[in-house]
């Protein structure tokens, strides 16, 4: 065989004796993205095949075959709707939900003593949601009353429900699962401990003093930390009104991400 | 101006003469001499089909020098089988960008034209197809990479592939844990 002159657009460190170019084992491993397992077998190979698949994601879902896989497909079962401001979100399923056994429900989720979550509680609604878990704020017929938020799979049925903070306050919250978590810098804050770990990240006004506050709960250590002080902005200040013409808040209709990973 | 007169000409009469033969001469990178149809080369390949417009087609053989013979013979090869195949409609739409136009599957020729390729054979056809800009043989090349990693273990594909594992056992052992759903070899 003639040798070839090539230009290996790779780097040369995660170098795997294969002679195609980045550009076109990259084509080819799209090829294979139709099955997800097989995509994961093709990065466990070497680190250059694990630099492409992960690196290039993008280029691989926009271009890869149709799924061919069960488990990839139909990853939206549906979302979640809130028109009736006096009873908890209910879910829309999606044509992909029909194939499973059991839709996802708040109704049906039960704390560590089985009591179920949502019973009685009058109006909630869901504050942010990731990687297939929402975080809900439970409310009671008592107006005023402290913060409740619970943290669920409603397709797998996994629920905490968060210890209480004071209420009232009008506040910001996200979610925060192991993938957001792996690129933190922090040395001191303890990595989380399993592929299930997360935190709810709170940010509100503090009305005695006028300070804004941030608070996070960590699932692994199971409570909230200590509040920081926010700098440079109040909850109260954000203005809905751009998006939401006439409205103080946004709407009640909040779609929840993806819950395939069950 | 009399001899810049003549000289134009005598390019002029080249160039009619060239335009006027039905093939093209491709030199590979150790000097080897390939024709093709020019109707089959301009079709199939966007890099030919720019080198035949703009006149950069050298009678005495266009240098390749990214190719060597064997892929070039392939390349060559498949061009003519190509114009003697009937094309079918699927290839005839396919004629859009490979990263926009979904995959047709390829025909029986091209599936047995690959099958019969070594796999270096094969690595230096589906580089020299991307060198040439070759939608449809560089679809049908991955195409058949591709099909030799489906349904294999890590380890099956490196064999197949002869790719050093360069993974520690720790790192290895993370990736089995974590996605253990993909690893229904053990």
């Amino acid at each position: 065989m003639v040798p070839v002159d090539r230009e290996r657009g790779g780097q040369e460190e995660d170098g795997d004796g294969l002679p195609l170019s980045d550009e076109i084992l990259l084509l080819i491993i799209t090829r294979v993205a139709g099955n997800t397992a097989d995509l994961v077998r093709c990065a466990a190979t070497c680190r250059r095949w694990r630099r492409l698949v992960s690196g290039d994601a993008d280029f691989i879902c926009l271009h890869a075959p149709p799924r061919t896989d069960r488990s990839a497909r139909g990853l939206a079962l549906g979302f979640f709707h809130h028109p009736d401001k006096t009873q908890p979100p209910r879910f829309v399923p999606l044509p992909s939900a029909s194939s499973s056994s059991r839709l996802p429900s708040l109704k049906h989720l039960v704390d560590g003593e089985g009591r179920r979550i949502f019973h009685g509680a009058s109006s909630s609604r869901v504050v942010a949601c990731r990687d297939g878990r929402l975080v809900v704020e439970i409310r009671r017929p008592t107006n005023g009353g402290p913060l409740t938020l619970c943290v669920c799979n409603p397709a797998s049925g996994e629920a905490d429900v968060l210890p209480c903070l004071p209420g009232g306050e009008a506040y910001g919250c996200a979610l925060l699962t192991v993938d957001d978590l792996r690129y933190c810098k922090d040395k001191e804050k303890a990595p989380p401990r399993s592929a299930s770990s997360y935190r709810v990240v709170l940010v509100f006004d503090h009305d005695d003093d006028g300070y804004t506050v941030a608070r996070y709960f960590c699932s692994d250590a199971g409570r909230w930390g200590p509040s920081a002080r926010v700098i440079g902005g109040r909850i109260a200040d954000v203005k809905w009104r751009r998006r939401w013409p006439g409205r103080r808040k946004p709407p009640s209709c909040t779609a929840a991400s993806s819950f395939g990973r069950a | 101006m009399e001899v810049d007169k003549g000289k134009g000409e005598a390019e002029e009469t080249r160039k009619v003469a060239e335009a006027d033969r039905d093939t093209v001469t491709l030199k590979s990178s150790d000097g080897k001499l390939f024709e093709v149809s020019k109707e089959a080369a301009a079709r199939l390949s966007t890099v030919l089909a720019g080198m035949i417009a703009g006149g950069s087609i050298d009678d005495n053989g266009t240098d390749l020098k990214q190719i060597g013979s064997e892929a070039l013979e392939n390349v060559v090869d498949y061009c003519n089988k190509h114009a003697n195949s009937i094309p079918s409609a699927a290839l005839i739409s396919s004629s859009i960008s490979f990263n926009t136009a979904p995959f047709k599957e390829p025909e029986e020729w091209e599936r047995k034209f690959v099958d019969r390729l070594s796999h270096d054979a094969l690595f230096d056809l589906v580089e020299a197809a991307n060198f040439l800009g070759m939608e449809r043989l560089l679809d049908v090349t991955c195409h058949k990479i591709s099909e030799m990693m489906k349904g294999k273990s890590p380890d099956q594909i490196r064999e197949v592939f002869n790719i050093k594992n360069d993974y520690t056992k720790e790192e290895l052992e993370e990736i089995r844990q974590e996605l253990a759903w993909a690893f229904y070899d053990d």
